[in-house]
């Protein structure tokens, strides 16, 4: 049997995940283990969680895939993802974290004082991870079917059902550990197989194969410029605005935690992101009949057996194909919780009573039936947050995956990334234009990537159908405008008319506060590697 | 609180109150709950954040520019390969960690500046 590898392979990756979980799920009882594992992940464990989830199907295959086809241009993707995280370090994790609130929804509501605010964010949370999750569990039909030769709705039913399983059991807690355990298998199922093959390159040469010329070379065309700075734009401010990503920060014990969980993760996604390029460069030797449009994706599980020989090849192979799994649960387990924490909490009746029972606890200690009830509504809501993506997935709908990842980015930069950066940092936003931009922004991306998926605009007007395909760098600034203008008016006609302001449940400029000397132990001033935090005074 | 219901207490969670020095002159409606000190700490914070961006960004945002401008320097052979590799695959990730690693310390110095004067208000002043 000749898949018999490539079913090990899988096999390994789904045991470990269902046994990590497993253990998870028998330490996870309360409302706060299940939405933010009871606030208390360790920056270490909580980066490499965080970095577990983030790498998807689409860093581990898709830019692989990506620069292969389209050459030096499409490094700007992994670039894109990592700095994403430095705007999220230096503008959103720590004040977001000191907000308190446990969701998206929650920071909306918390900052604007108003209901309607909640919900609205609550649908974009689910249309963000709903587009986020598809390519994840087409792209598991797919690789399944490519290296095991079965069917491709089995792959999709295995990724989902473990997915399901982790997530329904254990939430967030358990997550949180099979996550970053995750991140470590991902990293070594790319970066082994990727050193083996450089070494036999070094040993016995590779095929005189030769990338096209310019390849090679980034774009010199001025007119792509647009492309890049509107694509990188919606990367970067994206990333703050994915729900899957955010609802992790809720997870550290405190702001100053979380901001050191960014800094270690942009560290663990560059020491993943130099080597997608790698197989890229490779495949150019030894497999040059991968560069072409469907077959680039599964690029890093083909590689190997086409470039070792015999069993090194195949073994190497396994490896990788096991990464591209632990990829597929991973993000999907996160995109799962969020999604599934927004159904439970936000868009049900009577979901908040529950869970903010739970909520306000913080360690693991008593289960009440406010807890019980919570929990089950949780695992409801899970199914819930699956059966649309995996139904989609599986009627074989053929979704062009990285478009539809970059659509959930652009989605994400026209609306969270605003209301954050602005309600953060600006005392003047208001909850009326707060909403108004978000409606705005929203519709502008979401217009953009219909007229682009149809090809009606690429057909009347070649010129628009750019700047549609990559709208960020228009929908983003329109979104900011609707909200800056609308409370400067709004606030205008309040003075004009002498209406009292209603204040916000937090005020914006509290949130930067630091954690009382008290709560923590205080970090020397001296820069440096060591460790500035003593053992003791934990909560 | 002498006379409850007249003012609606804070929701907010506050660590220590700051005794209020002169006036506050940003919007009045928050001057019980938000000080001069937590004003000038974000002010600090949001310098201190746009500066660690921009120090990334900008140069990031040259590079297309190189490849428009300059192709020939962006083919450039480093070992074999092109210096545009180079840069955009592998030089990013570890300027952007070390950035990364210089806004925590800066970040987490402005806040303990910012503990010292809240807990000893008088210190600063002459």
């Amino acid at each position: 049997m000749t898949h018999a590898p490539a079913l090990a392979a899988i096999a390994v990756v789904v045991a470990v995940t269902v046994l990590v979980a497993a253990y998870g799920t028998r330490v996870s009882r309360t409302t706060g283990d299940f939405y933010v594992a009871s606030r208390a992940v360790r920056p270490w464990w909580n980066a490499s969680a965080i970095g577990g989830e983030y790498l998807s199907a689409a860093s581990f295959l898709g830019v692989a895939g990506l620069v292969l086809l389209e050459g030096a241009d499409a490094l700007w993707f992994p670039i894109g993802y990592t700095v994403g995280y430095l705007l999220l370090l230096t503008f959103v994790a720590a004040p977001l974290r000191r907000s308190g609130a446990y969701t998206l929804p929650d920071f909306a509501e918390l900052r604007l004082g108003s209901a309607r605010a909640r919900t609205a964010s609550a649908l974009v949370v689910v249309v963000v991870g709903w587009l986020y999750l598809l390519p994840q569990f087409t792209a598991s039909g797919l690789v399944w079917s490519a290296a095991t030769g079965l069917p491709r709705w089995m792959g999709t039913m295995l990724v989902a059902v473990v997915v399901c399983g982790a997530v329904a059991g254990g939430g967030m807690r358990s997550i949180t550990i099979v996550q970053a355990v995750q991140y470590w298998l991902k990293l070594t199922a790319i970066a082994v197989p990727a050193c083996v093959l450089l070494a036999l390159w070094g040993i016995n040469g590779a095929p005189d194969s030769q990338a096209p010329a310019d390849w090679a070379l980034p774009s010199s065309e001025p007119t792509d410029l647009y492309g890049t700075y509107s694509l990188l734009l919606a990367l970067l401010l994206g990333t703050m605005g994915l729900p899957h990503v955010l609802t992790r920060f809720y997870t550290n014990p405190d702001g100053t935690d979380a901001r050191r969980t960014t800094r270690t993760v942009i560290g663990l996604l560059g020491l993943f992101y130099v080597w997608p390029p790698v197989y890229a460069v490779l495949a150019w030797r030894y497999a040059p009949q991968l560069a072409e449009a469907g077959r680039a994706d599964t690029l890093v599980v083909d590689l190997p057996a086409l470039a070792a020989p015999g069993t090194l090849g195949v073994v190497l192979g396994a490896i990788t194909l096991g990464g591209a799994f632990a990829a597929f649960l991973s993000t999907a387990s996160g995109l799962t919780v969020a999604v599934s924490g927004v159904l439970a909490r936000d868009l049900t009746p009577g979901g908040t009573t529950g869970a903010a029972a739970g909520a306000a606890g913080t360690g693991g200690v008593g289960v009440t039936t406010g807890d019980r009830r919570a929990v089950t509504r949780f695992r409801l809501a899970t199914l819930v947050a699956l059966v649309v993506p995996v139904g989609v997935a599986l009627l074989g709908v053929d979704v062009p995956l990285a478009a539809t990842v970059g659509l959930a980015f652009a989605l994400a930069a026209s609306t969270f990334a605003p209301l954050l950066l602005l309600g953060i940092w600006w005392d003047g936003l208001r909850s009326g234009p707060a909403l108004a931009g978000m409606a705005t922004g929203g519709a502008a991306a979401a217009v953009a990537a219909v007229l682009t998926l149809t090809g009606v605009t690429a057909r009347a007007h070649p010129g628009l159908a750019e700047a549609l395909e990559q709208p960020a760098a228009w929908s983003v600034p329109l979104a900011v405008a609707v909200m800056v203008v609308g409370s400067l008016l709004q606030s205008r006609r309040e003075r004009f008319t002498d209406t009292p302001l209603p204040a916000p449940p937090v005020q914006p400029a509290l949130l930067h506060r630091p954690e009382p000397v008290s709560d923590r132990p205080v970090p020397a001033v001296v820069s440096g590697t060591a460790r500035r935090r003593s053992p003791t005074a934990r909560r | 609180m002498t006379e409850p219901g007249r003012r609606r207490p804070a929701r907010v969670r506050v660590t220590r109150t700051v005794p209020l020095r002169g006036r506050v002159t940003s919007p009045p409606r928050s001057e019980d709950v938000v000080s001069v000190y937590d004003r000038s700490l974000r002010r600090a914070q949001l310098r201190w954040s746009v500066a660690s961006v921009l120090v990334v960004v900008v140069p990031l945002l040259l590079l297309p520019l190189l490849g428009v401008l300059a192709p020939g320097v962006a083919a450039l052979p480093v070992l074999g390969v092109p210096l545009a590799w180079w840069l955009l695959a592998a030089a990013v990730y570890p300027v952007i960690w070390l950035a990364a690693r210089r806004h925590v310390t800066g970040a987490e110095r402005t806040e303990q500046d910012y503990r010292e004067l809240v807990e000893d208000p008088a210190r600063d002043l002459p």
